[in-house]
């Protein structure tokens, strides 16, 4: 569950997002859409606890994250997947070890994150591609490899900024054919793009952002 | 505490089983290590200027310590001379010295008759021809009295004051001057190394944290993934602090081992030196139970150097953009 509630974020007396209002319910998937500067990134990098808002109420899964002490940021990001515009990927070790990050870091031992690693490339298709170095894979293996690296600890929220960003359309196809596997077992996903074309096809609710405000939600229809 | 309910609500249907912080510890106690081996030549010179800072001041601890020993070893065998009034005949002497050696705080007397005393002095000068000029011998009767071992030095003195109130004894000198002079230039040795040990070690917590700041430059780029991963700060500054704990722990070890060459070179000239004065002192090297707590401290001083660094180096990356 996502929820914004008269949220503004300004930088240096600009307006980067002004009075947005919404609700993704958990288990929902949606589109974040706009031009580039719109206020797409500040959005999500509020979800993700990067940035803190002016002003409003951000409520993620039950957590109101004005009232969320910095400690705590580390252990609430760990139950957010973010796919970022390009993978964030690390070259100094293969495909299995960057999808194993966020189980290093939350304290698995090594047979637990074999199982997880493993199930998690081969619902991208790159279990092959395990043992090479991420530099070796085209841009669309990047960016499920950074899919596998989100969905490896099981969140409840998927985050994508950009994720199909610099694909052509039949790659940006398969990707969003994950994400949509991933919503259909119960994650709530809210994806960033300005592909229009792309989302006008799926048939999911849209968020639109013009200059920080939020244009048109019909986050409420698809409820109906 | 609502945000931690809501983070435990939230947890619920999570329903994933983490392992705590040993997994992670032991991982980077080993991954350290191994990155430390496999480049040796990078961390080689940080190991290096760490155990040659340390070895100067323990060796110089090592040796203070041997010389204290010696002038420890010496203390028993101070010895009294007493001069004996001019023109005293030998059967005078011979008396006194049987009738003070019946006296306890006396363990043993040597009379040196001024012949004796006359040979000895042209021995240790080259005053050959200045002393065959003179007609008779100016020296006179010497007792040297070896006090009871059991006498401190002030029974000593007290005992050397008693000695000079006989009418036949001109003076009593004890040889105890250069002995004060030795402890009092060993103290001073022992400040001075305090300030030397604590410019080296500062030396070490600067060199240490250097190179992890430098380590933490390079690896800036997994730091911000970590960060985005949610890792803790505690969880990214791990590798560091071990690294740091290993760079300390070795460069102390080789300290010890630099030591240890150091004091077996001056084995022979000190083994030589101190037969020369017929004592049977025999150089002291580092205890094993010192050295360890040497590679100890130069553990925690390497992590304590990483924690300051990494911190440092880390607060200043932290607003990390998407």
């Amino acid at each position: 569950m996502i929820s914004f509630d008269r949220v503004s974020k300004t930088y240096e007396q600009m307006n980067a997002l002004s009075n947005v209002n919404f609700l993704i319910k958990s288990g929902k998937m949606a589109f974040l859409t706009g031009h580039s500067g719109a206020g797409k990134s500040t959005l999500l990098k509020l979800i993700f606890a990067l940035e803190h808002t002016n002003r409003g109420v951000i409520v993620v899964n039950g957590i109101n994250l004005q009232q969320m002490p910095t400690r705590a940021i580390p252990e609430y990001r760990q139950k957010i997947g973010f796919v970022f515009q390009n993978a964030k990927l690390l070259t100094d070790r293969s495909v299995f070890e960057n999808v194993a990050l966020p189980l290093q870091i939350r304290g698995f031992y090594k047979n637990e994150i074999k199982t997880r690693v493993c199930a998690a490339l081969d619902k991208v298709g790159l279990l092959f591609k395990k043992n090479m170095n991420p530099i070796t894979l085209s841009s669309g293996q990047q960016q499920r490899v950074g899919i596998a690296r989100a969905i490896v600890n099981r969140p409840d929220i998927i985050l994508a900024d950009e994720p199909t960003g610099n694909l052509d359309p039949d790659l940006s196809h398969d990707i969003m054919q994950l994400f949509i596997d991933f919503n259909n077992i119960g994650t709530t996903i809210l994806i960033a793009s300005h592909d229009i074309t792309m989302i006008k096809k799926l048939q999911y609710p849209v968020i639109n952002l013009k200059n920080g405000a939020v244009q048109r939600d019909d986050l409420g229809r698809s409820d109906e | 505490m609502i945000w931690a309910d809501q983070m435990n609500r939230a947890n619920i249907n999570q329903g994933n089983k983490t392992y705590g912080l040993w997994v992670s510890h032991r991982q980077n106690i080993i991954s350290s290590l191994e990155k430390i081996i496999k480049k040796p030549l990078s961390s080689l010179l940080t190991i290096m200027v760490i155990a040659v800072a340390i070895t100067i001041p323990t060796t110089m601890w090592q040796v203070i310590k041997n010389a204290q020993i010696i002038g420890q070893n010496w203390d028993g065998k101070t010895k009294i001379s007493c001069f004996l009034t001019k023109n005293t005949q030998y059967t005078t002497a011979s008396k006194l010295s049987q009738k003070l050696s019946q006296q306890s705080p006396i363990q043993k007397i040597v009379i040196k008759t001024p012949q004796e005393a006359l040979d000895e002095f042209k021995e240790l000068t080259n005053f050959d021809e200045v002393l065959d000029v003179l007609d008779d011998n100016p020296l006179p009767f010497v007792l040297i009295i070896s006090p009871n071992p059991e006498l401190n030095n002030q029974q000593i003195v007290q005992l050397s004051l008693q000695l000079e109130q006989l009418p036949q004894i001109q003076s009593a000198i004890i040889d105890l001057a250069w002995l004060k002079k030795l402890f009092a230039l060993i103290e001073l040795l022992w400040t001075a190394m305090a300030i030397l040990m604590f410019l080296l070690f500062s030396a070490v917590l600067l060199v240490i944290g250097n190179t992890i700041r430098l380590e933490v430059q390079n690896r800036i780029d997994e730091i911000q993934i970590m960060n985005l991963l949610g890792a803790s700060a505690g969880f990214i500054k791990r590798p560091f602090l071990y690294t740091g704990f290993w760079l300390g722990s070795i460069g102390g070890a080789l300290s010890w081992l630099f030591t240890f060459i150091s004091l077996s070179m001056l084995d022979k000239p000190v083994t030589h030196f101190s037969s020369l004065y017929a004592s049977s002192f025999s150089l002291q090297y580092l205890p094993i139970k010192h050295g360890i707590i040497l590679v100890f401290c130069c553990a925690i001083l390497g992590w304590i150097g990483a924690f300051i660094s990494s911190t440092r180096a880390l607060s200043a990356i932290k607003n990390i953009n998407v």
